[in-house]
């Protein structure tokens, strides 16, 4: 049948037309072969090029705004649960011994509530962004962690299309995945596959627990995909539950049922310029 | 006077002369006054760089005077590398002259032989074939017999003025005279007693040595003189079925200088190429900084400590090829960015948080101690609903004071200021309590817990330091971690 033999030679013209392309542009690769890694939200996974997060492949998450750094880092964290739930490889965070934009170091017991195992994770505190790179690059290659995590807050200045290069490069080697943790300034020139802003979001009470309504419930995150290669950008409201390591979108519902906090009072403004 | 050069000595002047009786034989003596802490410090320095020709180099604690005045090598088997005992020699005295000192050196089977053979002896480099100890120190005086003074005066005046004076001498009246020593210190010199040497720096079980025609003074040839002896090195310990923990590289350079580059191994290794890289990495740290003066012309490799190894089957074991993997890269982390910035965490029995985990260098491998984290996180996905023992992703090093306003003293805040920004506080949980660990010295205060989210949704971990009434009469309020 002539029209399905045109189809198949156009199919396969395509296909030619990808694979040489491919050639000069590694590195700048979409949706390879690569294995992928999906965040179990619907809406996220379809907007992701091949379902899910690529994993030989570098990806950036910044903070929306300075306060929002802790929420960043909660995103960051669970990604990496998600990037290394298949594997028993350890996991490599290279933080900074004295980071720029002081928040505190990554801490044990807070990863233990996230589901995420600190027996398997390594952490580097490289004095540079130059050796902080080295560490990284160096990890990717070797190919034995199921993660590298990079936090180079405040340090974005060094983080230019070269170095993010290079460990996409790097990446897609092993087909290790790479989070590079950017802070609220990042944004520059970026050889990354996605990159997300986070921004905290109140979390969504548990719901038929009325005797714990103080709780704070689980950790909630408003999610921008500010750029996807092949795929679309967008924002979700997402939750993350730690008990079975997942996300999900945030129960709206059960926020919109909370009742909304109670707007300042002007005595309790008053008394706090009182006693300051 | 304890030392003159040779326009001196030709003028008379003798070490032992006191300073005006110098001045007078020679008015235009130039003195400088003695540094003995100086002269050690040489010498300790001269016996490391001695470490090109063996393992086994001591200073001398024994000297002609109070002060050591020379060096011990114990050449055994190491002549061989020099091409024999003449060829160490000739190389020795070349060098000395080279640094501008004249040396005195003898070879002999016995250290006592060799000092005396040194230091008394008629010619400034003597190789004394073994059984010759007798026969050469005949005719030498009994003071080349390392005793002190008032032995050698006792023995003078005795008229036993030449060692061959005390062969064949009854043993027990000079004993009874003049101590152990003197028969001692004779049979040492002749070879009837053993003389252990005690190095400078015990010899590593395991070593490599390379000498080089012409002086190394590129990086790149040092880093691939290196990969040689690694690859020598590594014979020997899979010969004996042992991998390097640790490594310590020396390099002698042309001009005397000892440098020594240190590295350690998460696991027993003798991957040749894995140990090189090591120092490679250590090495282009300095770039082209790395100070190889005017050539680098011998080197040392030396495992310093070697573990047995673990047979590893890798062929079926995917897990232990990749632990190896694991272990080397952590080694290449350790040397670049040093071995206390690659950590794990380690949990500790302790509620207070900032004692509940504390870094371990990577170097040592997943702990026995590392297994409580399994525990942890067992215990939290029982619990994770009721969000139980909430501990924030990241914790302040010290905690900063916040200003904070609470609707009841014993409560939460309502509202709080942290680093410059307001934060009204919609919902709050809490508190947990965590009192002071009071056998510990210093004074601290019993802590009130709160998990506290803004309105727009960030989480702070904040406490109240102290009690109300009981420790102190305001509170003050503390933020802690930041939760995700």
């Amino acid at each position: 049948m002539p029209p399905l033999s045109q189809q198949d030679a156009k199919t396969a013209l395509v296909a030619d037309l990808r694979a040489r392309i491919a050639g000069p542009f590694a590195g700048f690769e979409t949706a390879g072969n690569g294995r992928f890694v999906p965040l179990n939200v619907d809406a996220i996974d379809a907007a992701l090029p091949g379902g899910g997060l690529k994993a030989g492949a570098l990806h950036e998450v910044g903070a929306a705004d300075y306060r929002d750094m802790g929420a960043a880092t909660g995103f960051l964290a669970a990604l990496a649960t998600c990037l290394a739930e298949s594997t028993s490889m350890p996991v490599l965070w290279c933080g900074s011994a004295q980071p720029p934009f002081d928040i505190g170091a990554l801490y044990g017991p807070g990863l233990v509530g996230f589901g995420f195992d600190p027996a398997r994770l390594v952490l580097a505190l490289p004095a540079s962004v130059t050796d902080c790179l080295w560490a990284m690059e160096e990890a990717l290659r070797s190919g034995v962690f199921a993660v590298v995590i990079g936090e180079v807050a405040g340090r974005a200045a060094a983080l230019d299309l070269t170095a993010t290069r290079r460990l996409q490069l790097a990446a897609e080697e092993k087909g290790t995945p790479v989070l590079l943790f950017t802070g609220h300034d990042g944004g520059a020139a970026s050889a990354a596959v996605t990159r997300w802003r986070i921004a905290a979001l109140p979390g969504s009470v548990i719901p038929d627990t009325d005797e714990f309504a103080g709780l704070t419930g689980v950790p909630c995150w408003r999610a921008a995909l500010t750029r996807a290669r092949g795929g679309a950008p967008g924002t979700w409201n997402v939750a993350w539950h730690a008990g079975d390591r997942r996300f999900a979108l945030a129960d709206t519902a059960a926020l919109a049922r909370w009742e909304k906090p109670p707007a300042p009072a002007r005595e309790s403004v008053a008394a706090f310029r009182q006693s300051a | 006077m304890t030392a003159r050069n040779r326009a001196a000595a030709a003028a008379g002047i003798a070490p032992g002369q006191l300073v005006p009786d110098a001045m007078m034989i020679c008015p235009a003596l130039d003195l400088q006054a003695a540094d003995f802490g100086a002269d050690r410090a040489t010498l300790t320095q001269f016996a490391l760089w001695c470490g090109r020709y063996t393992p086994w180099t001591a200073v001398d604690p024994v000297g002609i005077g109070a002060e050591p005045d020379g060096l011990l090598l114990d050449i055994s088997g190491c002549d061989h590398l020099f091409g024999g005992e003449a060829a160490l020699v000739a190389d020795l005295r070349r060098q000395l002259r080279g640094f501008g000192l004249t040396g005195r050196v003898a070879v002999a089977s016995t250290p006592g032989a060799a000092w005396a053979l040194a230091r008394f002896g008629d010619v400034p480099a003597l190789i004394l074939p073994p059984g010759g100890e007798a026969g050469a120190l005949e005719t030498l005086p009994v003071a080349a017999l390392r005793f002190d003074d008032a032995t050698i005066g006792g023995l003078m005046r005795l008229g036993l003025k030449r060692i061959g004076d005390l062969y064949g001498k009854p043993r027990a009246p000079l004993a009874a005279r003049f101590g152990p020593d003197v028969a001692r210190r004779l049979d040492e010199a002749l070879g009837f007693v053993r003389e252990p040497i005690s190095p400078l720096r015990p010899p590593a079980p395991f070593r490599a040595r390379g000498l080089f025609v012409e002086g190394l003074v590129r990086t790149e040839d040092i880093v691939e003189a290196v990969r040689l002896l690694a690859t020598e090195l590594c014979r020997l310990l899979a010969s004996e079925r042992r991998g390097a923990r640790r490594l310590e590289l020396t390099l002698f350079r042309a001009d005397g200088e000892v440098t020594r580059l240190f590295a350690g191994t998460a696991a027993a290794s003798h991957d040749a190429s894995h140990l090189a890289r090591l120092f490679h990495e250590k090495l282009a740290q300095t770039g082209d900084n790395f100070d190889a003066g005017f050539g680098i012309e011998a080197a040392m490799l030396a495992a310093t400590a070697a573990d047995p190894l673990v047979p590893a089957q890798d062929s079926f074991d995917a897990k232990g090829a990749g632990a190896e993997a694991l272990a080397q890269i952590i080694d290449r982390f350790g040397v670049r960015l040093g071995h206390d910035r690659i950590v794990r965490l380690e949990p500790r029995a302790s509620h207070i948080p900032e004692r509940a985990v504390i870094p371990v260098p990577a170097l040592k491998g997943v702990t026995s101690a590392m297994c409580g984290w399994r525990t942890q996180v067992e215990e939290q996905m029982a619990a994770a609903l009721t969000g139980r023992l909430a501990r924030p992703l990241r914790l302040l090093a010290q905690p900063e004071a916040v200003e904070a306003v609470a609707e009841v003293p014993e409560g939460p805040p309502r509202i709080f200021r942290w680093r410059r920004v307001a934060h009204r506080v919609a919902r709050a949980e809490g508190p947990e309590r965590i009192a002071p660990e009071w056998w510990r010295p210093g004074e601290r205060r019993t802590r009130d817990y709160y998990r506290v989210e803004d309105v727009e949704g960030r989480r702070f971990w904040l406490y109240r330091d102290g009690l109300y009434l009981r420790d102190t009469e305001g509170p003050r309020w503390y933020l802690h971690g930041v939760f995700e």
